[in-house]
């Protein structure tokens, strides 16, 4: 069964080394004026305005006893009598918004985390056997240091292996030393997609974090590297998707889970629940989860004590009076993705 | 518990210089001066401003009053620049006093810019640009996460309801300072005014003496400060960047703004720069002491002028050929007024059948016109005509290859169509300089004037704004090698209420 799901999960990978040749593409380098078109066309009618980002930082400062932390401070539990809340921003699209929502929060003196994903459009593109970082990068990474976020790397080392076929560890080696060498202080990266998009989850590349013992094809169908690297020898701290495997984990529950890459959607409200609630192969070191997937459209999940939370499709008010009641002494993460805020 | 006889506070923005001021009154007998003790209130301070703090005077009590309780010795001072909030709570709490340290807030922008791109880069880290950052200030910037900046929260920003609320965001780091200080002088106006007088006294450290430092001294009770130990720790410049080991910044000093700084800082700071006398002047913003003493005292002759005018002959015949054109087109041109018309040369000929009238700043030259020439139709005044339009309004009012040498460009542009019925003309003899999005002002002090450059899109933007029409900036050829191009100016004048 098991071995039947994983042929599967080859299959669905994409490998461009180990099938047919590659389709021959072509397509003209973008200016930021047509990636911003692009975004735009993209991610059309899913979009808040900017000002709605203000109204959730607003709202979150005039809750009591609320402490918000970089996700790098928020490994060692709450402080007692807080609810400590990290602001998670997933940099997937828009680094200019990223920009405009850090500096929205250093406005406020509030903490915020913001992980750049070095396969975006926006971070760099592959030329021939080159990765060639995009000019404007380095001053929006001094721009994220001034004004005083947490900077981390969206982790798709599984990306580069899978998609690119390169070297993934390599990638992720690179850009942190390339994002310190800039001045940034990088402590943790969030690993980007979920394992559906690749038989395993980005995080599985660092050493200890592999969620159940397997081969997942990689390109050239040479296993991928899982557990291989040290986060600790890359000065890493933590990782900031919080997830923890499962002790109780069935492989072939998890197998079937991460082959069905076709059900794997943040707008579909069974997937979520399974992912956020009832994952498989993980559980979740977190509270809650608080995660905007549209306009004015959110997601909460988590577990407080006994007590299951699970919302779906509610509005900011409802996510306000949630942050509002939850427990003393709990660890909450909220998840942005900037380009959701990128309305007029 | 001893406590001591007399308390003070020095109140002033940041970058104004009293650290300096606390350092030398610490070196007293009989007191002592802190610098920024903490807590320091950074987070309360905001709050405050922010019209969220319940209870300011519970802070003083909890804070500041156990401290001050602390010290031995008669006298003891704090110098911090979050207490503004606090002015009145900390009177009625210690019966204290207040040293208000001021210093020009154009000053205090350029240091504040300055530290931040060369020491801390933690300045409004909001600000959409970043600076340019040396290597210690982005290690800086990246040590102190935002949530732990305290100093960079207690600045004030604009509250949902200011109007400035919206545009915060799109602000230069210099108009953010410029505001901090305009928001930080004038809570300090106001909650000091509020206090008996003998409670405050105001130091100007713009340019402090020995004797300022000594009368604060004696102003807090301190004893024992000795004039050359405090003329050398102001020389020492305290705390500046060069005394904090960090290059010196690259924002320019206000002398050498350009029309845009002088105006985004004016825009925010210059009702504050009035109320503490820093502007002297409602309608300019900048007109140095000696400003105009070379022409005052230049003694050149009719020799000198007429080899000036010579020297842009073309430029003075095109101007004498624009009017004869208009009045051939049936627009009749009664009378001209000159700004800038040293003697007189060429004008007072080409227009004898007109009212010509010469207006110029210096007293010398008017003298001589009134003197010898004798037109019955002609008159010469003397005015700093940028300052004050001129109050027998001409169809047409020119300046030829005077504005670019003034102190406020558009200021003058502004007089000018005050001062006309029907048009203004004006040529800047620096040149054409078709790429400055704004005025490039330069004192130069041997000559005691500027030498400016004109920006053509700021000019046309400033007569547009007056509500000019048919406005033409263009570069005219001079037929000269070194200056190709001048910039002419004409423009209708909207029609003068009555």
């Amino acid at each position: 069964m098991l071995k039947r799901l994983l042929g599967k999960l080859a299959a669905s990978v994409r490998n461009p080394r180990s099938g047919p040749l590659s389709a021959y593409r072509a397509e003209t380098g973008r200016s930021m004026s047509a990636h911003r078109a692009q975004v735009a066309e993209n991610y059309a009618g899913r979009t808040n305005p900017f000002a709605y980002y203000e109204r959730l930082l607003d709202g979150l400062l005039d809750t009591e006893n609320l402490t918000i932390l970089p996700l790098c401070e928020m490994t060692e539990g709450s402080p007692a009598g807080t609810r400590v809340f990290g602001l998670r921003h997933d940099v997937d699209a828009d680094p200019e918004m990223a920009l405009r929502a850090a500096r929205a929060l250093a406005r406020r003196g509030m903490a915020g985390s913001f992980y750049l994903l070095h396969t975006a459009p926006y971070y760099g593109e592959f030329h021939g056997e080159v990765f060639v970082r995009n000019p404007l990068l380095p001053e929006w990474v001094r721009a994220l240091i001034v004004a005083g976020c947490e900077i981390g790397l969206h982790n798709d080392a599984l990306g580069v292996y899978q998609t690119h076929g390169r070297d993934g560890i390599a990638a992720l080696r690179t850009e942190i030393a390339w994002l310190r060498s800039l001045g940034a202080v990088i402590r943790g990266t969030v690993a980007h997609n979920s394992a559906p998009a690749y038989g395993a989850e980005n995080y599985e590349i660092f050493r200890g974090r592999g969620l159940w013992r397997r081969e997942v094809p990689g390109p050239g169908g040479r296993p991928l590297p899982l557990g291989a690297v040290s986060e600790k020898r890359l000065g890493l701290a933590y990782e900031g998707t919080f997830a923890v495997p499962r002790e109780d984990l069935d492989p072939a529950a998890a197998a079937a889970f991460c082959a069905d890459a076709a059900a794997a959607n943040v707008r579909s409200r069974g997937w979520m629940q399974r992912y956020l609630l009832d994952n498989p192969y993980c559980r979740w070191d977190v509270d809650v989860q608080f995660w905007l997937v549209g306009p004015d459209v959110w997601v909460i999940a988590g577990r407080v004590g006994r007590q299951t939370l699970w919302e779906w499709e509610v509005p900011l008010a409802r996510v306000l009076e949630r942050v509002a009641g939850l427990p003393k002494g709990t660890r909450s993460v909220m998840l942005l993705h900037p380009v959701y805020v990128r309305g007029a | 518990m001893t406590y001591p006889s007399t308390v003070f506070f020095i109140v002033a923005s940041a970058r104004s210089g009293s650290t300096s001021l606390a350092r030398i009154l610490d070196t007293a007998a009989n007191g002592t001066c802190a610098v920024e003790p903490m807590p320091n209130l950074n987070r309360e301070t905001r709050l405050a401003m922010d019209g969220c703090l319940a209870d300011p005077m519970a802070v003083v009590r909890q804070t500041i009053v156990p401290r001050v309780q602390q010290q031995e010795g008669d006298v003891y001072g704090e110098k911090n620049v979050t207490y503004g909030p606090f002015i009145p709570h900390l009177h009625q709490a210690l019966g204290c006093r207040f040293v208000f340290l001021t210093r020009d807030g154009r000053d205090v922008v350029r240091s504040l810019v300055n530290w931040h791109e060369q020491k801390f880069g933690t300045i409004y880290r909001e600000c959409r640009d970043p600076g340019h950052l040396s290597p210690q200030a982005l290690k800086s910037a990246a040590s102190l996460p935002v949530h732990q900046d305290t100093s960079d929260y207690a600045r004030p920003r604009p509250r949902p309801g200011d109007p400035l609320y919206g545009a915060w965001e799109h602000l230069g780091r210099d108009e953010m300072c410029a505001y901090y200080w305009s928001r930080l002088n004038d809570l300090y106006l106001d909650r000091l005014a509020d206090l008996p007088d003998d409670a405050s006294m105001r130091i100007n450290y713009t340019s402090p003496t020995a004797d300022d430092v000594l009368r604060v001294a004696a102003f807090c009770g301190l004893t024992g400060l000795r004039e050359g130990v405090v003329r050398k720790m102001l020389d020492r410049r305290i705390n500046s960047l060069s005394d904090r080991e960090a290059p010196d910044g690259l924002y320019p000093d206000w002398k050498d703004w350009d029309g845009g700084r002088r105006r985004r800082f004016d825009r925010l700071a210059a009702a504050t720069m009035q109320r503490l006398g820093y502007y002297t002047d409602p309608a300019t913003r900048w007109r140095p002491a000696t400003y105009g003493q070379w022409w005052r005292e230049h003694d050149g002759g009719l020799d000198w002028y007429r080899w000036m005018y010579n020297s842009r002959r073309k430029m003075h015949e095109d101007f004498i050929a624009w009017v004869r054109a208009r009045e051939r087109a049936g627009e009749p041109i009664e009378s001209l007024a000159d700004f800038g018309c040293g003697l007189g040369v060429g004008y007072a000929d080409a227009f004898a059948d007109k009212r010509y009238v010469g207006v110029e700043l210096s007293e010398k030259n008017v003298a001589w016109c009134r003197e010898n020439r004798d037109n019955p139709n002609h008159a010469y005044l003397c005015r700093d005509f940028v300052a004050e339009p001129f109050d027998e309004p001409a169809d047409v009012v020119f300046s030829s290859g005077t504005v670019d040498n003034t102190y406020d460009m558009d200021a003058c542009l502004r007089s000018m169509v005050l001062s006309a019925r029907k048009w203004i003309y004006a040529t800047f003899y620096r040149g054409w300089f078709p790429h400055l999005r704004e005025h490039r002002y330069a004192w130069r002090p041997e000559h005691h004037c500027f030498y400016n450059d004109a920006s053509p899109r700021r000019l046309r933007d400033t007569l547009e704004a007056l509500g000019c029409e048919a406005v033409c900036v263009e570069p005219v050829p001079t037929g000269n090698t070194d200056v190709p191009f001048e910039t002419r100016v004409t423009a209708r004048v909207p029609a003068k209420r009555t």
